[in-house]
């Protein structure tokens, strides 16, 4: 019987005091055997085994978060570094369903996507503040002089968890009727970069080189597109039947 | 016409990116095969995308440091196969019966005899003369170096109890109450597993 037999032989708590003795080593920067902590990530997602995924946890949480600590993006985030720490850990249970275990030949391709994990969270939660601070923006106007805003609804982060899918599939359906409305490269060019990106039409103007005669025949583009998106019959009916 | 700008971006906002664990699973080549050419696609037309791969590309060589170094097997692991009663060793211990280490511990029923890679394992589960109910494990292992190895009781989630093996190979566990255990041996560069050792 070969040793990697063996191993897999073990019985939990042995490979979980293994795993976190070759852990040690590992953080000490000394020569580590890293079969048993990959034997625990086996068997947390192949056998979906509650008690190696708690192993685990105990094992990586430090070093999860000291790479949150680390990553770029950690500074501007206004929070703590152990909610991404739990994230990152969740993100990797729900990502790696028992099938696709075999893509992952070795510890490090595993600490690699942990790795990954945390980024991601961090990535997620820049996105939300961002539209948060979106979000935020349009309820200050809306406290001032009303306007005519058909998509007031579709923009407020107020709406109950249940309602939230609702909402989504609504603001794809508004993209797609948006798109549709386009009757150039240089109007796809505008709106994306106004209303998916978020960018000044600075920013809009040098991403599409050639597209745009000026910065600001991005706005000019963009408000002839409102215009007509306004006057537009059937879009109206869509956003009041929203 | 601003309220409205607002609005529609706040209700757009990246609404066709791609979520970051997909980018990040496209990063690291995990996505199927017709997942890929849509990201793709995307990343030539979004620059916060581009960005956020662009800082998981990063990220993942700032921390990869610290996966190093690591080495393939560095430790042997055995699992210990249990002879037949009475049975014969392939060296070192000989025929159970008569071996006098462990005819001097006064076993009637004789030792557990276990063989283990290149090592073989006597265990002797007597009464333990000082208290009384409780029982006592004599061990002796041969066949591996037997310096520094550690010898654990493991039980449940815990370890019951731990010695060092003196220097020919022999260690005792006392006080023990009856039930099933796993025993492992732990040297620098060896390990053995007694599994599902009932005494
Ligand atoms: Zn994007």
């Amino acid at each position: 019987m070969s040793t990697h037999d063996e191993v897999g032989l073990l019985s939990l708590q042995s490979l979980c005091d293994r795993c976190h003795r070759e852990s040690e080593r590992f953080f000490a920067q000394k020569e580590h055997d890293p079969r048993f902590c990959y034997e625990l990530f086996r068997r947390a997602f192949v056998h979906s085994n509650e008690l190696a995924w708690h192993c685990l946890y105990e094992r990586y949480h430090k070093l999860v978060l000291s790479w949150v600590m680390r990553h770029a993006l950690y500074p501007g985030l206004g929070e703590e570094a152990d909610y991404f720490m739990n994230r990152a850990f969740e993100k990797v249970w729900q990502g790696i369903p028992a099938e696709n275990f075999a893509k992952f030949p070795d510890l490090k391709s595993l600490l690699r996507y942990l790795q990954m994990c945390t980024h991601a969270v961090m990535v997620d939660f820049a996105r939300w503040k961002e539209q948060a601070h979106l979000w935020d923006r349009t309820a200050e106007t809306e406290d001032g002089v009303a306007e005519y805003d058909p998509f007031a609804a579709l923009a407020s982060n107020s709406l109950p968890p249940e309602r939230e899918l609702a909402r989504r599939e609504m603001q794809e359906l508004l993209w797609q009727k948006l798109q549709a409305l386009s009757q150039s490269a240089k109007e796809d060019a505008a709106i994306f970069g106004y209303f998916v990106l978020n960018l000044k039409p600075r920013e809009i103007h040098d991403l599409y080189p050639g597209q745009f005669e000026d910065v600001r025949d991005v706005s000019r583009t963009k408000d002839n597109f409102l215009a007509r998106v306004r006057r537009n019959d059937e879009f109206r009916q869509f956003v009041d039947d929203a | 016409m601003a309220q409205m700008e607002d609005s529609l971006k706040a209700a757009l906002y990246r609404i066709t990116c791609p979520d970051s664990a997909t980018l990040g699973n496209y990063h690291l080549g995990l996505l199927g095969e017709t997942a890929v050419q849509p990201i793709a696609n995307h990343l030539a037309v979004c620059p916060l995308c581009t960005r956020e791969i662009e800082q998981l590309e990063v990220f993942l060589l700032e921390t990869a440091v610290s996966l190093q170094p690591s080495t393939g097997e560095r430790i042997r692991v055995w699992i210990a196969k249990r002879l037949p009663s009475g049975g014969q060793t392939r060296q070192g211990l000989g025929p159970a019966v008569g071996t006098p280490a462990f005819a001097l511990r006064g076993s009637s029923s004789g030792p557990l005899m276990y063989e283990a890679g290149d090592a073989q394992l006597s265990l002797e589960v007597q009464d333990d003369p000082e208290q009384p109910g409780r029982k006592v494990i004599l061990g002796l292992v041969l066949g591996i170096a037997t310096e520094a190895v550690e010898a654990k009781l493991l039980q449940g989630d815990g370890v019951v109890t731990a010695v060092t093996l003196d220097e020919i190979g022999n260690f005792t566990f006392t006080g023990l109450e009856t039930g099933t255990y796993e025993l492992t041996l732990s040297g620098a560069d060896v390990e053995i597993h007694v599994q599902d050792l009932l005494i």
